[in-house]
């Protein structure tokens, strides 16, 4: 019965043993998943499985990947950016009279990019533009290394917490270029302009550090802003 | 990097291993592009990555659910067919088993397409399957069962057509 289904798909061959691995075993192996100890009973089963070392050599193998379908896949952000053209065009607009000279995008190698989800379409955000309750965003930033927050601040001059959610920053060991953080907030029901300000500094430094004067942010010495300003709007 | 993840190198280090199951799993390479573009579409969405160590683990099952999308559509599946038929209007050996193989996967449920995927395109024990799928190791036994049911079906249903 398995055999047969095994000849239908073309798959993996059958195990011999109890110990034979799977295709995602020998994937995580390469890949450097596999935590030691189970690391180390693979291999051992390796030396001694024909099946299992055939079936890696096999998977090690695979067709160089047209670049021109790395280019489409990667540049799908680039898709997704023509997407939301018309509604960059219309907040650029609006931005001229949003955020009068207070844009401090890129100001020390440090820059900040939103990326927006709604139903299921992703689009990258720039500031001026109108956003919606539950929009889900993602932000990619180029920093220095050093320590990383993500400042939040409403309507109401209420600030908040964007990343890490604990407000306190977040070390960073390396530059980073064009790094998309793990972390996503999802927007809630207040409506109105709202701030996303990304602090970087030398030193660590938390949410507590960071004040708000006449819509300036002022930070702990030696740091920098990037910052992002959007409607919120039903 | 202590955080952050990079497209790009998440891309280069781990498409290989997207392309080469969604190529096993649906016999053509030009949808398995497409299933590899899905896939990077909805990991660059998803909420969080996934954690250190599992990231292999969490690929497998957003391409099997996005070949199995794909499988279901029976449009493409026409496609699929008319794209390989030749000249004398048969298809190859290799790709009738393609299309018999899709034919069952569209027809049965999706945990009972996905097992059969996990044991026998990935060489998964039992176990394996039943985490990858979230369910009990003796689940997997019933979901294969189910599998077999519908290809022996399909199977005696495609040999009486061709012996008249």
């Amino acid at each position: 019965m398995d055999e047969r289904a095994r000849e239908l798909f073309g798959g993996a061959p059958a195990p011999i043993a109890e110990s034979c691995v799977s295709d995602l075993t020998l994937d995580r192996r390469v890949l450097g998943e596999l935590e030691s100890e189970e690391a180390s009973s693979v291999e051992a089963h390796l030396e001694s499985c024909t099946r299992c070392r055939a079936r890696a050599a096999a998977l090690s193998v695979h067709p160089a990947l047209d670049p021109a379908v790395r280019r489409i896949v990667l540049g799908r952000r680039t898709r997704w950016l023509r997407i939301g053209a018309p509604l960059a065009l219309a907040a650029s607009l609006a931005i001229a009279f949003l955020i009068p000279g207070s844009d401090t995008r890129r100001k020390g190698g440090l820059s900040l990019t939103v990326y927006r989800e709604r139903h299921g379409e992703v689009v990258r955000s720039g500031s001026g533009e109108i956003f919606h309750p539950g929009d889900r965003l993602r932000f990619e930033v180029d920093a220095p290394r050093g320590y990383l927050l993500i400042m939040g601040i409403d309507a109401g001059g209420e600030r908040y917490a964007c990343v890490p959610l604990d407000g306190r920053a977040r070390p960073v060991q390396d530059d980073l270029k064009k790094v998309l953080l793990p972390d996503a907030v999802k927007l809630d029901e207040s409506l109105g302009r709202e701030r996303l300000v990304l602090v970087h500094c030398p030193a660590p430094f938390a949410l507590g550090a960071l004040d708000v004067r006449d819509h300036r942010v002022i930070t702990p010495p030696d740091c920098d802003t990037s910052e992002l300003v959007f409607e919120k709007t039903r | 990097l202590l955080f952050g993840v990079n497209l790009a190198e998440l891309f280069d280090r781990y498409s290989p291993l997207v392309m080469r199951r969604a190529t096993a799993i649906l016999g053509d390479e030009d949808e398995a592009k497409d299933v590899l573009q899905d896939v990077f579409l909805k990991v660059f969405v998803q909420e969080r990555f996934e954690e250190r160590g599992r990231t292999a683990a969490w690929l497998y099952r957003i391409t099997t659910t996005s070949c199995l999308n794909r499988i279901r559509d029976s449009g493409r599946r026409r496609a699929l067919r008319e794209r390989h038929l030749d000249r004398t209007s048969s298809v190859s050996p290799e790709m009738e088993r393609v299309l018999l193989v899709r034919q069952i996967l569209s027809e049965i449920e999706e945990r009972e397409a996905q097992a059969a995927i996990y044991v026998y395109v990935d060489g998964m024990s039992h176990r394996e399957a039943a985490e990858m799928i979230g369910v009990s190791k003796r689940t997997i036994g019933n979901l294969l069962e189910r599998f077999h049911r519908a290809a022996d079906a399909r199977l005696g249903a495609k040999k009486e057509v061709e012996h008249g």
